[in-house]
């Protein structure tokens, strides 16, 4: 149907091309080097270990879940209900301690265990019932928290063994474990998205979800893998964000969704599916957190942070779609 | 259970605007009625006419432990008084502006004999206080009022303003004369008690110039935020003297920063509300003082004017009242007149917080 | 036809009149002088000379890249010519923008329809131009200028009706019917026949030759050799962005035009290799799905080339996917090689030995944004435990490559960018590698041009000769005459009969994909 003659007969596409994928990543990486820089310059207090260690520990909750975004975005769907998993795992995971008793490590696993629980309804919905994952996804934002005010009472759970603070508090050497959580998930992510079959068939269930299927791919099982793995990760996320601040607090997570699909488009991922990376994520993460960080230490008002944040979405987005077309339009 | 309280409106009122998870409890608990009569209790009904009066009392929402402490407050007005039932009703969600205004036109259009709540929106429920006022209900606003405020509706209600200003005086007088770097963490930027309870801040910020406002951040009424914030601020200002917090997530991840940063007791905490976590900071001299309001009087108040507005007629002018808030510090919490506050029972009202 | 045109005529004649009268046989419609089109690194239009007269229809014929489509897009407006001057009606274009191109007489329907599914077809008739006042829309008058411009276009259906409910030839209608909303003088037709059955193809041509009547200047693109002769008043030849040849069909034969296209000869389009037709390898009984299909039996034989004919709608596809899983069916049972399969997903069809290449190639067949290799191993990934084997993959991509002779710069290169004919190999080699015993091809031939489609049909032989059972579902009759041993032809949902060989005649599959009577056609 196209027209235009093949890129190969002229060369040098290929090298457009990667060199294209290459900047699109340079671009959030770019930015994130420009406000560090930036950062270091302006603020006294930001180049120190103390900051850096704080604000990976801050935002370590965020990184865990939007990597698990970023895999349901790669299959061109979207959880918009982490953030209300994330609270309802941490919650039901400290009450798990606090409430029954349970050893530290068990109410943490159980606390992830519930955060899969929900990703396998929403994964259901979506592969069974057929439902949109917008509004799989947007219905479990409603019913897991409203669940955590049921099993709250719109209580903070307290009363917590000192030992659990060590997910979100501790140290190993001089590095925070939160820190070290999210390196650990990342290169597991890395790994599952490049070298695994899950992460294979979601790239190419997001490209093409029918070419998928008669090419024998059960996308279904996939599919709900998927969200289970991103549901998990929120329950991880939220227990991470209970052991920063040793409580269960029901009104955690509010549009915490919205910062991990934030980070994951800063980072490359394509609504339309079939893109995104962990490293992609990483950098939108972060970007973010420094923005963050940056605001309080340099006192900018707060309004001032989210219009920050608003304006980087747009122009990577635009920057992405910029060169899809020109990707497009040269072939 | 009792520890816990607490002054959660403020901070579910916002956390409502992203809380679609009230879709479910709004199946529990939408229209949830308790019918509570409770005529010739311990008598001491004030005046001649006694007939039955029903008293409708909604609180900006139900099924949180402030507004169960409002309920005890009004229960107990109603058992003091001969033939006096009070109908509690309320939306599951503060931001339930419509289902309240429904709520309160169902009430009017029963005739009840006086109606006693707190509004979820100033501006939009004027309107129906003038409609109950039209048919000759008594109204009385709890905890939160109208713009404009009828004159015949009086407002029993914290004073914010006055509570802040008092909670700020007391951190001026704890830094001397030297004063010192100060934060602010406020919670939802906008909202009518995150603006009093800032301005009260203010009011006396300014009167002391030796203390200097270097950060103003927001915890979205978010624990972890709150944390996040406070993190940066003390990274940024290493020589922080204090922070007024203006509600319960920003005290306790303010107070959780510092500690974290090494600096507990070298911080000075100042806030709002009586979480357990608070208590605990407070306990611990993690927080040097929180501000307690009374709950149960706005109830045990708004029910008992009510009263005495329809037995009395109109010899009795209804009049606001300010029902107080009290700092409480490490060595108040033994006091028997704060655990009264904290944990308020019939028998013993914490009716001395009040200021007229 | 041309009774029902008069009776419509009166309805129209206001419409009608002006494109007469704008219908000077002297002067040229358009002109276009020494025009060109730039794009980075490729001169995609190259120096073009033209001129199109009133009422006539231009073939522009060529490969995939030989700048046709561009073209096409420089005349509606769409991309701007780099170089060069372009006329339309004796003035001068000063580049706007498709809305202006449109204001000037230009319309264009393109291969995906610009329709709103959900609007009617009044409503997509009239979009943006609301017959009515001050934002208010006059119905009553939108439905019957609808119902008069549809009937121009041979369509005699209710314009309330909703566009998503129509057949593809009927919402080409409502395209076309749009053009004479706008009074337009040229209208340019992309490939319009490429999911259209003949009979469909007869009617919209019938409806081309009435529009050319009244003056209308109509460009077509088109791949398809046979109809490029029942059509063309001229055909143009393009390739590499130049117009290699302009000449009135009369001119022309196939050979020639091919030669022309190509660049070089092209022996035969339809290489059939004399094969052993062996055991039967597939064996398929009373396959039945709601009102689709019903009581459907065949077999495929190994080193067979099996055709499956019958109008679009006749359930060719639906059979095809049955038996690949795709779709679940209500009964019957599909043996491969005398053993019964239970086929409940794509997935048990493949691992059974059966292969689909679907007709829509981007829509189903290839994931877009991964690469070559990755698309070739989609359905059999070499992996252990979850992990991809990621050097096997390569090598196994890479073998195909040589194998089919797919030319990419790169295995990692996104299918996307390919051209049509390489996608077309990728998807063949992602079906090989499966090792698939019996493969159906579904309009393997669509969207690649003439060169790339000798080589697909060269490669279908080769395979028929290496033992594996081939089914090649086609609507363009040649193709299947050629290059089958069988054809089966089917009509809504049934098989009405199966053709050999030597009985083949394109009026007997007629006749059987219609019901009628041979004679009859």
């Amino acid at each position: 149907m196209s027209d235009a003659t093949t890129t190969e007969e002229r060369g040098g596409g290929i090298l457009r091309e990667r060199l294209s994928d290459f900047i699109s990543q340079l671009a959030a990486a770019g930015a994130l080097i420009v406000i560090f820089v930036f950062l270091s310059l302006t603020s006294a207090q930001f180049l120190t270990a103390d900051n850096l260690f704080n604000v990976g520990t801050q935002t370590a909750y965020t990184v865990v879940i939007a990597i698990g975004e970023t895999l349901v975005i790669i299959t061109a769907g979207i959880d918009l209900s982490v953030g209300s998993v994330a609270a309802l795992s941490g919650v039901l995971g400290v009450m798990t301690i606090v409430n029954l008793g349970l050893p530290v490590p068990l109410g943490i696993f159980g606390g992830i265990l519930v955060g899969a629980g929900a990703g396998l309804v929403n994964g259901l919905l979506v592969t069974v019932a057929g439902l949109n994952p917008f509004i799989a996804t947007l219905g479990m934002l409603s019913v897991a928290r409203g669940l955590v005010f049921i099993f709250t009472n719109a209580q903070s759970i307290f009363g917590l063994p000192n030992s659990f603070m060590l997910l979100g508090q501790g140290e190993i050497g001089a590095v925070p474990i939160p820190i070290i959580v999210i390196i650990v998930v990342a290169i597991i992510g890395y790994f599952v998205l490049s070298r695994t079959r899950l992460g294979r068939y979601a790239y190419a269930m997001g490209s093409n979800l029918e070419a998928s299927r008669l090419s024998g791919i059960p996308t279904r099982r996939y599919l709900t893998a998927v969200y289970v793995i991103s549901g998990a990760l929120a329950g991880l996320g939220g227990m991470i964000a209970s052991s920063l601040i040793n409580s269960g607090q029901p009104n955690f997570g509010l549009g915490l969704e919205l910062d991990a699909i934030a980070a994951a488009v800063i980072g490359g991922a394509s609504l339309f599916g079939g893109q995104g990376t962990v490293v992609g994520t990483l950098i939108g993460a972060f970007l973010i957190a420094l923005i963050r960080n940056g605001a309080v230490l340099l006192n900018v008002n707060t309004f001032y942070q989210q219009v920050i944040i608003g304006v980087i979405i747009w122009v990577a987005v635009f920057w992405d779609q910029y060169r899809r077309r020109k990707l497009e339009s040269s072939s | 259970m009792n520890e816990k309280r607490i002054s959660r409106r403020d901070f579910l009122k916002v956390g409502g605007t992203g809380m679609a998870g009230a879709a479910l409890l709004g199946v529990v608990g939408c229209g949830a009625k308790v019918r509570q009569s409770s005529s010739g209790g311990k008598g001491g009904g004030s005046t001649g006419n006694s007939g039955s009066l029903r008293i409708a009392v909604v609180p900006k929402a139900i099924g949180f432990d402030y507004w169960a402490t409002v309920q005890n407050g009004a229960k107990c007005a109603a058992s003091e008084h001969k033939n006096v039932s009070v109908e509690w009703k309320g939306v599951t969600q503060e931001t339930d502006v419509n289902g309240q205004i429904q709520l309160l036109q169902d009430f009017i259009t029963q005739g009840v004999d006086a109606i006693v709540y707190a509004a979820t929106d100033a501006k939009a429920l004027h309107q129906v206080s003038q409609q109950a006022l039209k048919k000759g209900i008594v109204t009385i606003n709890i905890d939160s009022g109208t713009t404009p405020q009828p004159k015949q509706v009086p407002l029993i209600a914290t004073n914010n303003v006055a509570a802040a200003e008092k909670a700020t005086e007391y951190m001026a007088k704890k830094l001397g004369k030297k004063g010192g770097k100060v934060a602010l963490i406020e919670f939802q930027p906008g909202t009518e008690t995150n603006t009093t309870r800032v301005k009260g801040f203010k009011n006396v910020m300014k009167k002391n110039p030796q203390l200097k406002l270097v950060a103003k951040q927001s915890s979205q009424s978010d624990y972890n935020t709150a944390l996040r914030v406070t993190s940066d601020v003390l990274t940024s200002h290493p020589d922080l003297s204090a922070i007024y917090a203006a509600n319960e997530p920003s005290v306790l991840g303010a107070a959780a920063a510092v500690q974290r940063a090494g600096k507990a007791g070298k911080v000075l905490i100042v806030g709002w509300d009586t979480a357990s976590g608070e208590i605990k900071d407070v306990k611990q001299g993690l927080v040097a003082g929180v501000l307690a309001q009374n709950p149960f009087l706005m109830g045990y108040k708004g029910v008992n004017e009510a009263v005495k507005k329809l037995r009395t007629g109109d010899k009795y002018t209804l009049k606001s009242i300010d029902t107080g808030a009290v700092l409480i510090t490490k060595g108040d919490l033994n006091q028997s007149k704060i655990q009264s506050l904290l944990n308020p029972s019939c028998k013993n009202p914490p009716t001395w917080t009040a200021q007229q | 036809m041309s009774g029902c045109v008069s009776v419509l005529q009166l309805g129209v004649s206001i419409l009608w009149e002006e494109g007469k009268m704008s219908s000077h046989e002297e002067e040229p419609v358009i002109r276009l002088r020494n025009v060109s089109k730039e794009f980075p690194g490729v001169l995609a239009v190259d120096g073009i000379n033209l001129e199109i007269m009133p009422g006539e229809v231009h073939v522009f014929a060529g490969e995939n890249g030989a700048g046709k489509s561009t073209l096409m897009k420089i005349l509606s407006q769409v991309e701007r010519p780099s170089r060069g001057e372009v006329e339309i009606s004796g003035e001068t274009v000063v580049f706007h923008g498709p809305r202006h191109a449109q204001s000037l007489g230009v319309a264009m329907v393109y291969q995906e329809f610009a329709l709103a599914p959900h609007l009617s077809i009044a409503e997509n008739l009239f979009l943006g131009r609301e017959p009515g006042r001050g934002g208010f829309v006059n119905r009553g008058v939108e439905k019957e200028k609808a119902r008069e411009v549809l009937g121009r276009v041979g369509l005699e259906i209710n314009p309330g009706r909703l566009v998503s409910g129509l057949t593809v030839a009927q919402q080409q209608r409502v395209e076309i019917a749009k053009a004479l909303v706008i009074q337009a003088k040229i209208l340019v037709l992309d490939e319009p026949t490429a999911t259209l059955a003949e009979k469909e193809i007869e009617g919209l041509f019938d409806v081309i030759k009435d529009l050319s009547a009244h003056g209308i200047a109509v460009l077509y693109i088109s791949h398809r050799l046979d109809e490029i002769f029942r059509i063309a008043d001229r055909v143009t030849v393009m390739r590499d962005g130049k117009v290699v040849e302009t000449s009135p069909v009369g001119e022309l034969n196939e050979d020639k035009l091919v030669r022309l296209m190509v660049g070089r000869e092209v022996e035969n389009l339809y290489p059939k290799p004399e094969t052993e037709i062996g055991e039967v390898l597939l064996r398929v009984s009373g396959i039945s799905r709601g009102k689709i299909l019903k009581d459907c039996s065949f077999e495929v034989h190994s080193g067979e080339i099996l055709g499956f004919a019958g109008l679009v709608g006749a359930g060719r596809t639906e059979l095809a996917r049955a038996v690949f899983g795709a779709d679940k069916i209500d009964a019957g049972t599909i043996e491969l090689e005398g053993k019964d399969l239970r086929i409940k997903n794509p997935g048990a069809a493949i691992d059974a030995g059966i292969g689909y290449l679907t007709e829509d190639r981007k829509g189903e067949g290839l994931a877009l944004q991964l690469g070559v290799d990755q698309n070739v191993t989609l359905a059999n990934l070499p992996s252990w435990l979850g992990f991809i084997n990621l050097k096997a993959e390569r090598r196994t991509a890479q073998r195909w490559k040589e194998e089919l002779n797919i030319r990419t710069p790169s295995l990692r290169r996104r299918v996307q960018v390919l051209s049509g004919g390489n996608q077309q190999k990728v998807v063949v080699a992602k079906w090989l590698e499966t090792k698939a015993k019996v493969l159906f091809f579904d309009e393997p031939a669509r969207g690649i041009d003439v060169g790339a489609k000798a080589e697909m049909f060269s490669l279908i032989g080769d395979l028929a000769e290496e033992g594996r059972g081939i089914v090649l579902i086609s609507s363009y009759l040649p193709e299947l005459l050629n290059m089958c041993d069988r054809i089966l032809v089917m009509r809504e949902g049934t098989v009405a009969g199966v053709i050999g060989r030597e009985e083949f005649s394109e009026e007997r599959v007629i006749a059987l994909a219609t019901g009628a009577k041979e004679e009859a056609a």
